[in-house]
């Protein structure tokens, strides 16, 4: 290897710790410069050793580690955008990490590595599953790991939801705080990083070789299976190291090897060695600066959320620069498309809808805790108090099967939906502003709100893929990197302990309990009137599946109908973002389904999919309310954890 | 631009074709064709040849208008490309990619069905005559045993004759086809190209087709144009194209032209 390669990425390391240095500079020398001269001050270096000084060791491990992790998914994947956070790697162990302190903290004794390890591998494991079904191809696999990433978010946040007493600790700890009182974690994560690093350093030459094709590195007698087994299992376990040591920490894994190779690191042993070394510089500036420029209030600003806060911008810059080689090919379940299926299907949807509608709203439980019909004469109050929210609950879950349906046959994948999208991220956003401009913001601040950033959100991603001609794949990613930078806002946020937060969690959610009557017909007239909109595309949706240059050389206005069936897609995200949360998985799930009951064409999977995802929301609401009676659960998440995992069940049965 | 008379079929229609004017490409100052003027005779099998990277894909691209042109002119008829429509465009001109994407759930009729849009737009009825022109193209290519099943489960030579079938309906005068033999054995790449032929025949079809193959270019094609690194350096009929000069000139090896044992056409072959 010549010395000139690694000038550039040596360069940057020494650029970053210069920085660090320069920033962390003035407090060590105040607090060391004093030790001896005033007795005041040994409290300071008591801190400083103690505190100060692993911490800013705990940043450079971590750092490291992630990094380490981040390049080794990205050289077995050859996915540029693979990493711990994009593969939801972290999210997982986060999830296992926070289920195991609230309900058998006695497991934690048992070893908190060991449950960070068995979340984040159960995560790669899933994410894994998903993308096989595309053939690994990069975007997918990422989609895959974002949908898995955001799934294991929302049940963490549930959890924390009903355990309040823990809610504000966990939060400062799961959005990655670096803050530390003794030397314990950075010593304990030193020689997990070194026992990696000698597993890594054992398979760096067949790595090397992995660059060639698994046909040609098979051909010189590389194991490629096994050679890929070994190192995501190192890659997982560092990334589950970290996270059970100081929580999630965004986009370090993304971002240093992405560095270390425009920094022109070309090979991938010189990648895997510099993306190590920037990524530990990398947290230590980061950190250094936080701790330089937030004083006090540092020790509750978690350094994750901010490294993501920074992270995902980078991302979004180096999209154009990032060329994508798969193109994204829809390996579409093997449909079933027995007629008598499909004909029994299209017959038995609507009485099933009609059926699920009144079910849901004369059946219901009893003060004594049984399940009744709904009495007579409170007929008239119940149904005051049932209409308004299953209204909205069914043209809600209508709206994201519908948007759901538009992104997915426009960008030809089956993982895209509003979620993906970032659009119910950017309403979350919106929502988040209102509760801490206004006091108490009504449902019209909420709904202007929330409009607002989901339509921010939308601006910026169409600026940034308008260049490609809104290329769904650059759309996605666009998207994938906002909705990350909104999630670690709203971590922020969560972690300052504000009451306010609480109210955030809660709208995020998604609950219709507080719909009012007014809420619901709104719901209701925004519903029929998108969902016309979207018939009258339905011929684009079509013929954009058949590939681009296919779709414009029949005289389809490839731009403009993107452009329009995008602005579509995100309108009826954010309407139905407004009363059942921006977590549900019904766009994602209701396509899905109406396809798989042989509603192929357009037309067809629109409506089919627009009374299924309904009916979903309905009885999600139903089982909210009835679950857990006296108390209620967020009909958002009912459908998010029950309906996702049944989604992947359905999946890997419709491949086998 | 929305009138539509049933009479618009493209016997009745007056020929057109299309003609280029010092036609040149580039992308980030590398040029990749230049200086193209070609006036492609109505009616006719156009095959362009050439070594790969030639420019014979771009070209086709270019008067597909998936591409525009960076320098030069291109007419269709009397009309510049520019200056029409994207769905009038789609009415005249059919054009085949070269990858089209064949995971697809639909049947081979609702693919057909595709080829209609640019007559019924996002919005207008699938009337009785878009039906009979699904009808008459399935006719046309012997589809119609297979109409109802998922382009999924077709082989190759049956799935380029479902996209073919599409074009069909698309009801046009002029058809761009991109290597439509790339991926077949040579069965199949003989009947993809008979079929080309008897449709261009029978339909008074203007074709200009890309082939990788000189043999099967100068067996199937009206008149041969050679491309090389993005410069027209032949043109003419099979007969007079292939010699041994000028197909060095093409391909940069030595090669010679023998007769067909049976039939009047000449074989390439490297000597």
């Amino acid at each position: 290897m010549s010395l000139k390669s690694h000038l550039g990425p040596a360069a940057i390391v020494v650029m970053l710790l210069g920085l660090s240095l320069v920033l962390a500079a003035p407090q060590a020398a105040v607090l060391m410069g004093n030790a001896d001269a005033a007795t005041g001050s040994a409290m300071h270096r008591l801190v400083f050793l103690n505190s100060t000084l692993p911490r800013m060791a705990t940043a450079l491990l971590a750092g490291a580690s992630l990094a380490l992790s981040g390049a080794l998914f990205q050289q077995v994947l050859r996915n540029p955008l693979a990493s711990p956070t994009t593969l939801g790697i972290s999210a997982g162990a986060n999830l296992a990490l926070v289920a195991v302190t609230l309900f058998v903290p006695g497991l934690l004794g048992f070893g908190r590595d060991l449950v960070a390890l068995c979340g984040s591998a159960a995560a790669a494991g899933l994410v894994f599953l998903m993308g096989a079904r595309q053939k690994f191809s990069p975007i997918s696999l990422v989609m895959s790991g974002l949908v898995v990433s955001l799934w294991c978010g929302a049940l963490s946040a549930v959890l924390m939801l009903l355990n309040e007493r823990y809610l504000v600790s966990l939060f400062i700890w799961g959005a990655g705080s670096l803050s530390q009182q003794s030397w314990a974690i950075p010593l304990s994560l030193a020689p997990k990083l070194a026992l990696v690093c000698l597993v890594v350093a054992a398979i760096l030459r067949p790595l090397l070789l992995n660059e060639l094709g698994d046909a040609g590195a098979r051909a010189l007698g590389v194991h490629m299976v096994r050679l890929r087994v070994v190192a995501v299992m190192a890659a997982v376990a560092l990334a589950a190291f970290v996270t059970s040591a100081v929580g999630v920490i965004g986009f370090i894994g993304l971002v240093s090897p992405t560095i270390a190779r425009l920094a022109g690191a070309p090979r991938a042993g010189q990648q895997l060695v510099w993306s190590t070394l920037i990524g530990a510089a990398l947290l230590f500036l980061t950190d250094t600066a936080l701790l330089a420029t937030a004083g006090a209030f540092a020790d509750f600003l978690p350094t994750g959320a901010v490294t993501a806060i920074f992270g995902s911008p980078l991302l979004l810059i180096l999209l154009p620069r990032l060329k994508i080689r798969h193109r994204l090919m829809e390996a579409e379940a093997p449909v079933s498309l027995n007629p008598a299926t499909a004909r029994l299907a299209k017959r038995l949807m609507l009485p099933a809808a009609v059926l699920v509608l009144a079910v849901a709203l004369v059946f219901g439980r009893s003060p004594d805790l049984g399940f009744t019909l709904m009495p007579p004469d409170l007929s008239g109050d119940l149904l005051a108090l049932r209409l308004p929210r299953i209204a909205a609950a069914f043209f809600s879950g209508a709206m994201l099967a519908v948007a759901g349906t538009i992104l997915q046959r426009l960008t030809g994948n089956e993982m895209a939906s509003p979620e993906v999208l970032g659009i119910s991220a950017g309403a979350t956003l919106g929502v988040a502003v209102a509760v801490f401009l206004v006091a108490a913001p009504g449902l019209g601040a909420q709904l202007g709100f929330s409009a607002l950033g989901a339509f921010a959100v939308l601006s910026v991603i169409f600026l940034l893929a308008a260049r490609s001609g809104l290329q769904p794949e650059r759309v996605l990613l666009a998207g994938i990197a906002l909705s990350a930078m909104v999630d670690a806002v709203i971590g922020v946020i969560g972690a300052t302990g504000d009451p306010r937060a609480v109210f955030l969690l809660r709208w995020m959610s998604g609950s219709t309990y507080s719909v009012s009557a007014f809420g619901a017909l709104m719901a209701a007239v925004l519903a029929v009137l998108l969902i016309s909109g979207s018939a009258f595309m339905r011929r684009w949706l079509e013929l954009l599946p058949l590939g681009s240059s296919a779709a414009s050389a029949l005289g389809v206005p490839v731009g403009r109908a993107r452009f329009l069936l995008l602005t579509l897609a995100g309108l009826l995200s954010a309407a139905a973002t407004m009363s059942v949360g921006p977590l549900s998985f019904v766009g994602l799930m209701a396509p899905h389904l109406s396809r798989q009951l042989g509603f192929v064409r357009a037309t067809p999977q629109l409506f089919g999919g627009a009374l299924i995802g309904g009916m979903l929301m309905v009885a999600a609401d139903w089982l909210g309310r009835s679950l857990a009676y006296p108390y209620e659960i967020p009909a958002g998440l009912v459908s998010a954890l029950i309906g996702a995992p049944f989604l992947i069940l359905l999946m890997r049965r419709a491949r086998a | 631009m929305d009138a539509r008379s049933p009479d618009l079929s493209p016997g009745s229609r007056p020929a057109a074709a299309f003609r280029t004017e010092a036609l040149g490409f580039a992308v980030e100052g590398r040029s990749l064709l230049a200086d193209i003027s070609i006036s492609f005779a109505p009616g006719t099998i156009c095959g362009l040849v050439g070594h790969n990277g030639s420019g014979k894909s771009t070209l086709l691209k270019l008067l597909a208008r998936q591409q525009a042109p960076t320098a030069g002119r291109l007419f269709f008829g009397e009309k510049p490309l520019e200056a029409m429509g994207a769905q009038a465009f789609a009415r005249q001109v059919a054009y085949l990619p070269q990858d089209v994407t064949a995971a697809n759930t639909m049947t081979v009729r609702e693919l057909v069905a595709c080829g209609r849009y640019p007559w019924h737009g996002a919005l207008g009825r699938f009337s009785d005559l878009d039906a009979h022109k699904v009808e008459e193209a399935l006719a046309l290519t012997h589809m119609e045993q297979l109409s109802d099943r998922l382009v999924d489960t077709l082989s190759g030579g049956e799935r380029q004759r479902a996209w073919l079938a599409m074009l069909m309906a698309q009801d046009t005068g002029c058809l761009l086809l991109d290597e439509p033999t790339s991926a077949l054995d040579i069965a199949h790449q003989m009947e993809v190209l008979a079929l080309v032929r008897r449709l261009s025949h029978e339909k008074g079809l203007g074709v200009v087709i890309v082939l990788h193959d000189i043999n099967m270019a100068a067996r199937f094609c009206d008149r041969l144009y050679a491309l090389k690194a993005g410069r027209l350096i032949a043109q003419g009929e099979p007969q007079a194209l292939m010699t041994a000069d000028t197909l060095h000139d093409i391909y940069g090896i030595e090669m010679n032209v023998t007769r067909h044992p049976a039939l009047d056409i000449p074989l390439a072959y490297v000597c």
